[in-house]
């Protein structure tokens, strides 16, 4: 099994794990995780490694909320027990309210995935500039935020938060058993 | 003989949300650059037309040909929505929607149709911070791909193209119609679009001009008086030194991300017919606002062709 990297900086590098590295994960944990995983979750094994690619509305979603450290104690918490709450920003859910089917953002090696021909037409904006797809306007405008410029890794019993847009988000939450 | 009234064995669930049923064509918005400002305007100096300087082969005076500066300064709006839910119909309205969920979506498209009116304003809009002399103003007459043309080439900034165009649908089938006309193949681009039924963004085509991207805004001229405006523009300021300052909406830094500001009060509704007192029912009353403005850098990003005759509906409105 890949050992985590360690120490780095660069985006994808996992800083720690307190998961023990002989952990076994197979397809049917997998399926397993999937099975009770929220809109918005997709777990996968990545060379033997678990991840999950989180979508981004659900991560605006916590957003609203909570600071992303709070997210990712919230999330890695959520984990443990099995079961996520989609809402956890200021539109706190009815207990008897369904879950929101919001766009779920494939891992790019997904066969038949959208978002892994490619791009075009998307608008690529200079340092400072953005668009509404990048705001709480998305979710009105039939707007999708650009999926292929985010990447959310949850691996190896830490949770690992990158993402490239804002360059500085990179949280460690062991999971708890 | 089939069992009467079977459709009463079945459950007639409602749709989440409260859906538009009259949308308004907003497209341009995929293609609108912001820009985050700290302050209540953004000011660009500006230098007027510079003269190029001279090649010399001696050592003969260097003439001074300096520009003459100015300063164009752009605000910020506050565009607020408001809605009142209540108390009875908080507490009874909770499933599949929950009625502030619906009325916070609601706003937010509100807000998002003021800007895009905000924007096309004749007295405080783009037409007003266009250089007079990158508008042509056809008196009426037929839009021509010729006149189209000289309106485009008008953007002089970025690399001398146009990176949107905007128009009113009205204005794009116009265009539309002078293509078809002509014998020529409707240009397009590719572009990405969401497809409702994948639930996510996927390629597609877009009209185009030149090359240039073209997508509608349907509050230009949306009384359908005479004369139709189409907007040529170079879209994002990079903050760079050169003619690469083009055109962008503004809003506070600490906006970005998160364009609107949810502000809620408990409050008491007044009785119908007036009076009110403390046995009325209570509510929430709740402000939306986006703090948002425009702004042009050069004015070489942006030009205007106005006052055309656009090409005429077929039939009448079906009812």
């Amino acid at each position: 099994m890949p050992q985590p990297k360690g120490g780095g900086d660069a985006p994808g590098d996992i800083v720690n794990s307190n998961l023990d590295p002989e952990q076994a994960m197979n397809d049917e944990t997998i399926k397993q995780c999937n099975n009770c995983a929220s809109d918005g979750l997709t777990y996968s094994l990545n060379n033997g490694r678990p991840q999950v690619m989180i979508s981004e509305n659900y991560m605006s979603e916590a957003r609203d909320g909570l600071s992303y450290m709070q997210q990712a104690s919230a999330l890695a918490d959520m984990m443990a027990q099995g079961e996520v709450s989609p809402n956890l920003g200021n539109e706190a859910a009815h207990p008897s309210t369904p879950v929101e089917l919001t766009p779920m953002f494939q891992p790019a090696i997904a066969a038949n995935d959208w978002s892994a021909r490619p791009k075009v037409g998307a608008p690529k904006l200079a340092l400072g500039n953005f668009t509404l797809a990048e705001t709480d306007a998305a979710d009105v405008l039939g707007m999708q935020q650009q999926e292929d410029e985010l990447d959310f890794l949850l691996a190896c019993g830490e949770f690992t938060i990158l993402e490239e847009r804002t360059a500085v988000i990179r949280y460690l939450v062991p999971l708890q058993e | 003989m089939s069992l009467d009234n079977a459709f009463m064995l079945g459950d007639s669930p409602v749709a989440r949300w409260l859906v538009e049923n009259s949308p308004i064509n907003i497209a341009f918005f995929q293609a609108w650059a912001w820009q985050g400002i700290n302050g209540q305007s953004l000011t660009y100096p500006r230098a007027t037309e510079l003269t190029p300087a001279s090649p010399m082969n001696d050592c003969g005076e260097v003439t001074e040909a300096l520009p003459t500066v100015s300063q164009a300064a752009f605000n910020l709006y506050d565009f607020i929505a408001r809605y009142s839910i209540c108390a009875i119909d908080l507490d009874r309205v909770q499933y599949p929607t929950q009625l502030d969920a619906a009325m916070f979506a609601i706003a937010k498209r509100q807000i998002l149709y003021a800007y895009a009116e905000h924007i096309v304003s004749p007295t405080i809009g783009l037409v007003a911070a266009c250089d007079p002399a990158r508008i042509v103003d056809m008196g009426l007459a037929a839009l021509t791909l010729d006149c189209l043309d000289d309106a485009y080439s008008r953007v002089t900034a970025g690399t001398g193209r146009p990176t949107l165009i905007m128009s009113s649908t009205k204005g794009l089938r116009t265009y539309r119609s002078l293509c078809r006309a002509a014998g020529i193949p409707q240009e397009r681009s590719p572009w990405t679009w969401y497809h409702p039924a994948q639930g996510r963004s996927g390629p597609g085509s877009v009209d185009s001009f030149n090359g240039t991207p073209w997508l509608v805004n349907d509050f230009i001229n949306k009384s359908g008086a005479d004369g139709e405006y189409i907007y040529f523009m170079v879209t994002g300021d990079d903050h760079g030194k050169g003619p690469t300052r083009g055109v962008t909406g503004i809003t506070p830094s600490q906006q970005i991300g998160k364009m609107f500001n949810k502000r809620q009060m408990q409050g008491i509704f007044t009785a119908s017919g007036g009076g009110g007192g403390p046995e009325m029912l209570p509510g929430i009353d709740t402000w939306v606002s986006m703090p948002a403005g425009l702004a042009v850098g050069s004015q070489g990003a942006l030009s205007i062709i106005r006052n055309f005759s656009v090409v005429a509906d077929c039939g009448g409105d079906g009812g």
